[in-house]
């Protein structure tokens, strides 16, 4: 607890270890990650595709050229090329490149959201219990078990149902019910990593059980969270589509990727393939830049492959 | 780039219009010559007797207890199984027999009094039930009894309150001999004996009596024993439901030794199994999969149905209380480009509340053409001039329901048009007809569901005040006087012309009143495989497979 001793210099102890430790780190470690990561080229194509992705996005309604909600059936399921329309015509004869730029304002919350909630949650579940073990820490754990004996989907639904349809809801519902995996993932890291030596190094150089989560741990235990949360923003498109049809997620008529997937699959093979694979690749895309960025932020992570 | 653009819609999509249901009707009767042709050349047009069918369906069925199931899937599966006294003549295609007619089941012939209030049933003799129980009177006293008096040892409330449609006037029922049933009713009721053969909500099957003593009233349901064509193998929740020939049948023998239904509720599914060659025929394609089916040499087969797909409105939503907007809902839905674009032809535009098949069906009631700035009007006078909000719930899959979704989202673009925005709640099949059974819920403007029969009574059971939800099948609580007197009147006159004159009047109250809106009708469309022969798709809801043989 007293901690005094370990620099001498500090007026008050706790901020100085702080200092110390971290007045030359905290400002190169993102500076270093973000080297790291830049040398990886497949992730920073990830992050221009997804940023590209969010601007269109976000402007949505000022490049899609039609309503995505509003449908000519006289034209519905004409393919790719049709006069007018890019990508084709969807089953009720609604634009479908006007859908996917809409559609990304709900796929990509849907993406991102969830895994932004139930990270903070899990972080501070798998940590608390992974660190302080006990009875407690134990106690946490099986109820998290418990949570893995139910399949997702029958989780999130009946969250889902609990709370009623609608975007926000699903993501709700989806973060719940991804936070028992998240919070194993950090769990075990930090589990791993408290027996570690440099931990037991910071305990016996006398840093509070705070330092050493906040020092020690958490960067440690952050990286395979972070791996873990972007390989799950590409499932959680999936997920909230498989939500959608099953009557508790996105509502119809709105354009989320995932729904106009599931909305295509009804006619894959009557010759109209385009409704259901066209916002099946952008998923695809999308999903994949997600991992790729994981596997960038691990590496850029990894102290080892920081190069100053 | 014009012309590339035109033959492609030529190629890829039916004909529309007039000229186009010409043209389509030609190549369906082309194709079913075709079909027959080859039958001719390959099999010698015998019927042969031997083989499997199975067949595609598109849910799985309720319980196999006839008197408790609901639904039009099941009753499909427990038609095969069980007979009641009297049935319909399901041997006629709608186009040879509109309406099925009514004729002998279980009960060789009846009498009814000049007073339309005993019904006497002389009962077919040399009938056994599958486990060799002999049928007579007392089975049919036993039967009756479990789905009307509570005193009764083998009464089953759920019976009950499936089959009260039919049995909520009967006074008492006596075996007056061995070969003899004696019914008596409180009133007349005049579509009592169609009632008889209806299975859509619950049906009166008659069951082994031994049987049922044996299992019980809860077990009976996987122990199924009747006297019809086919008898229970077993079942596989979710994945299969196998009959076999009845070899010891008093009539017509099926010529399949086996059938089995397999539920594939997804219709991707469906039509994917029956082009693999995994069930030999489906129900309800995918409209979008139909001309390609009809291309690969598979048959489709239609009928005109009892069958429509309406909505409820929410009588105590202070919205939807007025008449001037449920009005202008009607008039603001395409129905026919609804049935000839989003469904591919495969329904008819329902513009009453009456669908086909029934002896007081009018063609050409187009009380509410698509007229969507009539429908603007109405909601100006009725004070929405910049439109409301609403919700409409639906179901996404289930029997009868079609499409229910892409239908639903239909409706929502149409609506957005006069500046109504709808909301969609959807839920899965199961849930959502409890759901539905419980009425609308405040805020749902609009409900969703598919039904009819070959009776016109059928508008009395959706419509009657007295049988509002819970209570009954009236899910938006309408309540009319007039037309609950006028209904009664239809239902207790004991000449038909009279009563179908009633029914008629009714169902224009109910349409101009506008307590429902009627969207399609639908055609029943099955697909056949080429060596399935004799299936004949009737007016109704369901079908024998005692005709169906394999080439």
């Amino acid at each position: 607890m007293s901690s005094t001793t370990l620099d001498g210099t500090a007026l008050s102890p706790v901020p100085s270890v702080d200092a110390v430790a971290s007045a030359v780190k905290r400002r190169s470690k993102p500076a270093l990650m973000w080297r790291a990561l830049r040398r990886d080229k497949a992730a920073v194509i990830s992050i221009g595709v997804l940023l590209v992705l969010a601007l269109v996005s976000v402007f949505a309604p000022l490049i899609a050229p039609y309503d995505p909600l509003e449908g000519d059936a006289t034209q519905r399921l004409e393919g790719i090329g049709t006069a007018g329309h890019l990508l084709g015509l969807d089953g009720q004869g609604r634009d479908i490149l006007s859908r996917l730029i809409h559609g990304g304002r709900y796929s990509l919350t849907v993406a991102v959201l969830p895994v932004l909630v139930a990270g903070p949650i899990a972080l501070l579940i798998g940590m608390s219990a992974g660190y302080f073990g006990g009875r407690v820490g134990d106690a946490v754990m099986r109820v998290l078990d418990v949570l893995f004996a139910f399949p997702v989907v029958l989780l999130a639904i009946a969250i889902a149902a609990v709370l009623g349809p609608g975007l926000l809801n699903v993501m709700l519902a989806i973060g719940i019910t991804m936070v028992p995996y998240m919070a194993r993932v950090v769990y075990t890291a930090t589990v791993q990593e408290s027996a570690k030596e440099y931990v037991e190094a910071a305990r016996a150089a006398g840093a509070t059980q705070g330092q050493i989560l906040r020092q020690q741990l958490l960067p440690n235990v952050l990286s395979p969270l972070v791996v873990y949360g972007t390989s799950l923003c590409g499932l959680m498109i999936v997920l909230a589509a498989g939500l959608s049809f099953l009557g508790v997620g996105v509502t119809p008529p709105a354009p989320d990727w995932g729904v106009m997937t599931s909305d295509g699959r009804s006619v894959l093979l009557e010759g109209y393939g385009h409704v259901a694979t066209i916002p099946g690749i952008v998923i695809l895309v999308a999903a994949l830049a997600f991992n790729l960025i994981g596997d960038g932020v691990r590496d850029a992570l990894d102290p080892h492959k920081q190069t100053s | 780039m014009l012309p590339q653009n035109d033959s492609r819609r030529l190629r890829t999509r039916p004909p529309r219009g007039r000229l186009g249901a010409a043209l389509a009707a030609l190549a369906v009767l082309l194709s079913a010559c075709g079909g027959s042709a080859d039958a001719g050349g390959g099999a010698a047009g015998e019927p042969q007797s031997g083989g499997t069918l199975a067949i595609g369906i598109e849910s799985d069925t309720d319980v196999l207890d006839p008197h408790r199931a609901g639904g039009w899937v099941t009753y499909r599966v427990n038609r095969q199984m069980y007979e009641a006294l009297v049935d319909e003549d399901l041997t006629k295609s709608s186009e040879e027999a509109p309406i099925p007619e009514i004729v002998p089941g279980l009960a060789e012939s009846w009498d009814i009094s000049p007073d339309g209030l005993t019904y006497t049933f002389h009962l077919r003799d040399g009938v056994t039930f599958h486990d060799g129980t002999e049928f007579n009177a007392d089975a049919v006293v036993f039967n009756v009894r479990r789905m009307t008096d509570p005193g009764f040892e083998y009464y089953d409330a759920r019976s009950a309150g499936q089959t009260v449609f039919v049995w909520q006037h009967l006074a008492s029922v006596t075996a007056t001999d061995p070969m003899t049933v004696q019914m008596t009713l409180t009133q007349p009721f005049s579509p009592f004996l169609r009632l008889l053969t209806q299975g859509g909500g619950g049906s009166t099957g008659i069951i082994s009596p031994t049987a049922l003593q044996q299992y019980g009233n809860d077990e009976i349901a996987d122990h199924p024993t009747g006297t019809g064509p086919f008898r229970f193998v077993d079942r596989v929740r979710g994945q299969r439901i196998t009959l076999e020939r009845n070899d010891d049948y008093w009539g017509e023998k099926p010529y399949l030794d086996q059938v089995v239904f397999r539920p594939l509720p997804d219709p991707s599914t469906r039509v994917s199994a029956l082009r693999a060659g995994e069930v030999d025929m489906i129900s309800v394609p995918s409209p979008d999969s139909v001309a390609s089916l009809e291309e690969a040499g598979f048959t489709v087969d239609y009928s005109n149905a009892p069958h429509l797909w309406y909505l409820s409105f929410n009588m105590t939503d202070p919205i939807f209380s007025d008449v001037r907007v449920r009005q202008a809902v009607n008039y603001a839905i395409n129905r026919e480009g609804m049935a000839e674009d989003l469904l591919r032809g495969t329904v008819n535009p329902a513009y009453s509340v009456l669908p086909p098949a029934n002896s007081a069906y009018q063609e050409n009631q187009e009380t509410y053409a698509y007229d969507p700035e009539r429908a603007r009007q109405l909601l100006a006078e009725a004070g929405y001039a910049d439109g409301f909000s609403t919700t409409l719930m639906t179901s996404v899959d289930g029997s009868g329901q079609i499409v229910p979704v892409p239908m639903a989202e239909y409706i929502q673009q149409d609506l957005a048009k006069v500046g109504i925005d709808v909301q969609l709640d959807t839920t899965e099949w199961i849930s959502y007809l409890s759901k539905w059974a419980e009425g609308l819920p405040p805020g749902t403007g609009m409900g969703q569901m598919s039904w009819g029969m070959t009776t016109p009574y059928w508008i009395n059971i959706v419509t009657n005040s007295s049988l509002q939800a819970p209570n009954g099948s009236n899910v938006g609580h309408y309540s009319n006087p007039e037309l609950d007197a006028l209904m009664q009147q239809a239902a207790t006159a004991t000449d038909e012309a009279t009563a179908d004159e009633l029914w008629r009047q009714a169902a224009q109250m109910i349409d101009q009143d506008a307590a429902l809106a009627p969207i399609v009708n639908d055609k029943a469309p099955y697909v056949l495989s080429g060596d399935v022969q004799g299936f004949v798709n009737p007016s109704e809801e369901w079908w024998d497979l005692k005709t169906v043989w394999l080439s």
